[in-house]
């Protein structure tokens, strides 16, 4: 009965599976994804304003998913890994071009 | 002047974070608009068609979240047709490649996807697999 009671909390939630605040930060995965796919790249492909509007948009969006209604932990948990993969990424080129 | 007071003021303004975050969003238009000059073979169509999903998806956020983002939803409309534009140069630029293939997988799944998914919103009885789902009596007169 507990499992049961759980899937339904889960599924009508209203941050749940049926609803937009889930599917658009799970999806927003796949960029967070790609970047850290990309820390084996060499430093030269990265962009320096790719990467700032990562960390930028990063930090600032991980903020407004607190504030929002619904609050959306899985997009403030997205926004924040990538704030972190750019600063990772821009700390990766920066240490390359000043060697 | 008194209505530049109210923006400045009101709860979704420059104050708060409705406002920063979907500004700081636009670092993914700009970014798009740069790589406008990028020839086709640099563009990445895996990344691109990704973005036209996430800015789809996001512009449908924008206008369900509460307090509803009009910002946000301008940001992710521009970023679509910049994406849009973007996928367009890269798809032109490899067409010769993919002429050759027979058979489209990815466009295929693509089209039955959201032919299944426009069903289920419009009539989704269409979708059950009893033989016995009808909804009214035999001879109910269409409402329409």
């Amino acid at each position: 009965m507990n499992a049961k009671k759980l899937v339904e909390s889960i599924w009508n939630h209203p941050a749940g599976p049926r609803t937009i605040h889930f599917w658009a930060p799970t999806f927003k995965w796949a960029i967070s994804a790609t970047n850290i796919f990309n820390f084996s790249m060499p430093p030269d492909s990265i962009s320096y304003p790719q990467q700032t509007a990562f960390v930028v948009a990063g930090f600032i969006g991980a903020r407004y998913c607190t504030v929002i209604t619904p609050k959306n932990w899985n997009l403030f948990s997205n926004n924040f890994a990538l704030g972190c993969t750019g600063i990772y990424q821009l700390a990766r080129k920066a240490t390359h071009d000043h060697s | 002047m008194a209505s530049f007071k109210a923006f400045l003021n009101s709860p979704v303004g420059p104050k708060t974070t409705h406002f920063w975050g979907p500004v700081a969003n636009w670092g993914f238009v700009l970014a798009g608009l740069v790589d406008m000059k990028k020839p086709p073979e640099m563009i990445s169509g895996n990344m691109t068609g990704a973005m036209c999903m996430y800015s789809a998806l996001f512009m449908r956020f924008a206008w369900m979240v509460q307090p509803r983002n009009y910002l946000l939803l301008a940001c992710h409309a521009s970023n679509e047709s910049v994406q849009l534009y973007q996928l367009s140069r890269w798809a032109k630029g490899t067409w010769e490649k993919r002429r050759k293939k027979r058979f489209h997988l990815r466009e295929w799944l693509l089209c039955i996807s959201v032919y299944f998914f426009g069903m289920m919103k419009t009539n989704p009885s269409t979708l059950s697999l009893k033989s016995n789902n009808r909804t009214a009596p035999v001879g109910a007169p269409n409402s329409y």
